[in-house]
């Protein structure tokens, strides 16, 4: 049996979007009709990935400008906020559209929109939250969020409501209790785990998904989020091998 | 001839619900996972991504016996538990002579802290990123009181626990009787279950009496000793053997060591004032021998797949409310014969 090898090295920048939004890098399409990949008579075609680099603006929840990923209340307000009223986070990949975390005395902020990207670890999520809560009161007071010795999101006096299920997850929420409003120290500690980027393609493979009782069979390959840093100042310069 | 079809598997496809998701139930039936006539399947596992908040030392689902009967039977292994007497006293040691205390670890639904919890009794939640000092902070701010600290010397070589250091009144032994032996071992201190008399059972560290030299525990600590992999229990019929309980067949599929990679890193917003925790992480697994570790399957056909994580005693892992994923490759090999 002989079979011959072809390596493709792409890049989005040499890729055009596969409909949808025209920025969004995510979903491309190369052109490799210059390439001649053709199976003669009597040989097969099969594919493989072998590395891929991506970067850290990936974002790790989907955009959802719809629904909010956090609904939560604050003990405390400053008028024109109200103490006890929604405030509610939308994760979206655009960065320019970020909320103002910052209070105002003439405009109430309860609606942020923040980019919620690889580089968001449990540290910075709820320092997300306590900015958000900050931005509620005219002086600033003592984070109204912390994160236990085990873990676990503690705090007093907030309380979380229709979260996004993957933003459960990360808080620890057990969406499955009927307690849908916590007020102290949750139950399961809080975890950035993020699960593998699913490589998807128009190649008619056979692999197996297990969504959909196994119906999916594009899937590429799968890959592990590690981020590595690409240089020494620990920025938004860091990629996953 | 072999032809090969990877599963991408996600625990957030669970069929059923179970117990801190350590369980993938997984329906495949779309998939048709099946050998023809005169093919055989084998499966190996490609990858895996775990979550930080995987238990250690496994789940506590069992209630103690000693906390409130002095009941001093090894504790079950469902339970993961840690005891220790407090306090100085002259003679013989017996169980009146000292103040008992017990430490539970992963017991989330509270099985043993109940509604009206044991004042000799707290529960500490200890997952990959859990360190020694961590949990040795949890029981002093339990205790109310520093009682414990960590002896590592100038160049952090000797690795050992005592009490506080010039505090002559603090004296402490570990029971090895009714203490879990992973976490005895982890702890540095003597395990077991042979004990010709009281003294043999006892690990002490600190000041036996005011005058007396400060004694450590014999060997040193290593937290990751009390578990250092996760085992995938499957519903896949191949032979595999694990060497818990005298030895048993159980159907393994793999082994994946509880190493971390540090998987984010970032910005940080300077309003936050949060305690440095270290960065997030995560276990993510490469098998590099992979088409060395395909195991022979009995099935023909598999339409559903059930997965759990599970210690090296067969004591099921929590993972809390996130979910994890893993590939596995079958191969379809076909008979010569």
């Amino acid at each position: 049996m002989s079979q011959n090898t072809i390596r493709l090295h792409l890049n989005t920048k040499d890729a055009s979007p596969n409909g949808g939004d025209v920025n969004n890098n995510a979903d491309v399409v190369f052109d490799l009709r210059k390439v001649g990949i053709e199976a003669s008579p009597g040989k097969l075609l099969t594919v493989s990935l072998i590395k891929a680099t991506l970067p850290t603006t990936l974002t790790a929840l989907a955009n959802d400008y719809e629904n909010p990923a956090i609904v939560f209340q604050s003990p405390n307000a400053t008028a024109p906020n109200v103490a006890g009223e929604d405030i509610k986070i939308y994760c979206v990949g655009d960065k320019s559209s970020s909320g103002n975390f910052t209070y105002s005395a003439t405009e109430k902020r309860n609606v942020y929109y923040a980019m919620y990207d690889y580089s968001i670890g449990n540290q910075q999520l709820v320092g997300m939250l306590n900015e958000v809560v900050q931005a509620q009161l005219s002086t600033p007071a003592t984070d109204l969020f912390d994160i236990g010795l085990d873990g676990r999101l503690g705090g007093a006096g907030f309380g979380f409501k229709n979260l996004n299920n993957n933003m459960s997850k990360r808080l620890g929420i057990d969406v499955q209790s009927s307690d849908a409003i916590q007020f102290t120290s949750l139950k399961y500690p809080m975890t950035a785990y993020q699960e593998p980027i699913i490589v998807t393609t128009n190649l008619n493979l056979n692999s197996v998904g297990s969504r959909d009782k196994g119906s999916q069979s594009n899937i590429l390959s799968s890959i592990p989020i590690n981020m590595e840093v690409t240089n020494s100042s620990f920025s938004q310069t860091a990629v996953i091998p | 001839m072999s032809v090969t079809r990877r599963v991408y598997l996600s625990s957030s496809d669970n069929q059923s619900v179970s117990t801190q998701n350590s369980v993938m139930d997984i329906n495949l039936a779309a998939a048709d996972l099946s050998s023809k006539p005169n093919e055989m399947m084998s499966v190996s596992l490609v990858r895996a991504s775990i979550p930080d908040t995987i238990t250690t030392p496994g789940l506590t689902t069992t209630r103690s016996r000693g906390v409130l009967n002095f009941d001093t039977r090894k504790p079950e292994d469902t339970l993961q538990i840690l005891a220790f007497g407090l306090g100085q006293y002259i003679g013989d040691w017996s169980e009146t002579q000292q103040t008992i205390y017990y430490v539970t670890f992963n017991d989330f639904d509270n099985v043993n802290l109940g509604a009206f919890p044991p004042n000799n009794l707290t529960n500490y939640n200890w997952t990959a990123n859990t360190t020694l000092l961590d949990i040795i902070t949890h029981i002093n701010n339990f205790l109310g009181m520093d009682i414990f600290e960590l002896v590592n010397g100038e160049d952090g070589e000797i690795r050992r626990i005592s009490t506080i250091e010039g505090v002559t009144s603090l004296y402490v032994n570990f029971l090895a009787d009714r203490s879990s032996d992973h976490i005895l071992k982890a702890f540095g201190c003597k395990s077991g279950t042979d004990f010709p008399s009281a003294a043999d059972m006892l690990t002490p560290v600190g000041y036996s009496s005011a005058t007396a030299t400060q004694v450590t525990t014999p060997f040193q600590y290593n937290l990751p000793s009390a578990n250092m992999n996760v085992f995938l229990r499957t519903n896949l019929g191949f032979d595999s053997f694990i060497s818990y309980d005298d030895g048993q067949n159980a159907n393994i599929l793999a082994s994946i060591p509880l190493v971390q990679s540090n998987s984010v890193t970032g910005t940080h917003l300077q309003s936050s004032d949060l305690p440095t925790i270290g960065v997030s992480s995560q276990i993510n697994y490469v098998n590099f021998a992979l088409s060395g570790s395909h195991k022979p399957i009995t099935q023909d056909r598999i339409a559903n797949i059930e997965i759990e994580l599970v210690d090296k005693r067969g004591v099921p892992m929590g993972l809390g409310v996130a979910d994890w994923d893993c590939v596995l490759e079958f191969k379809f090999v076909t008979s010569l014969g």
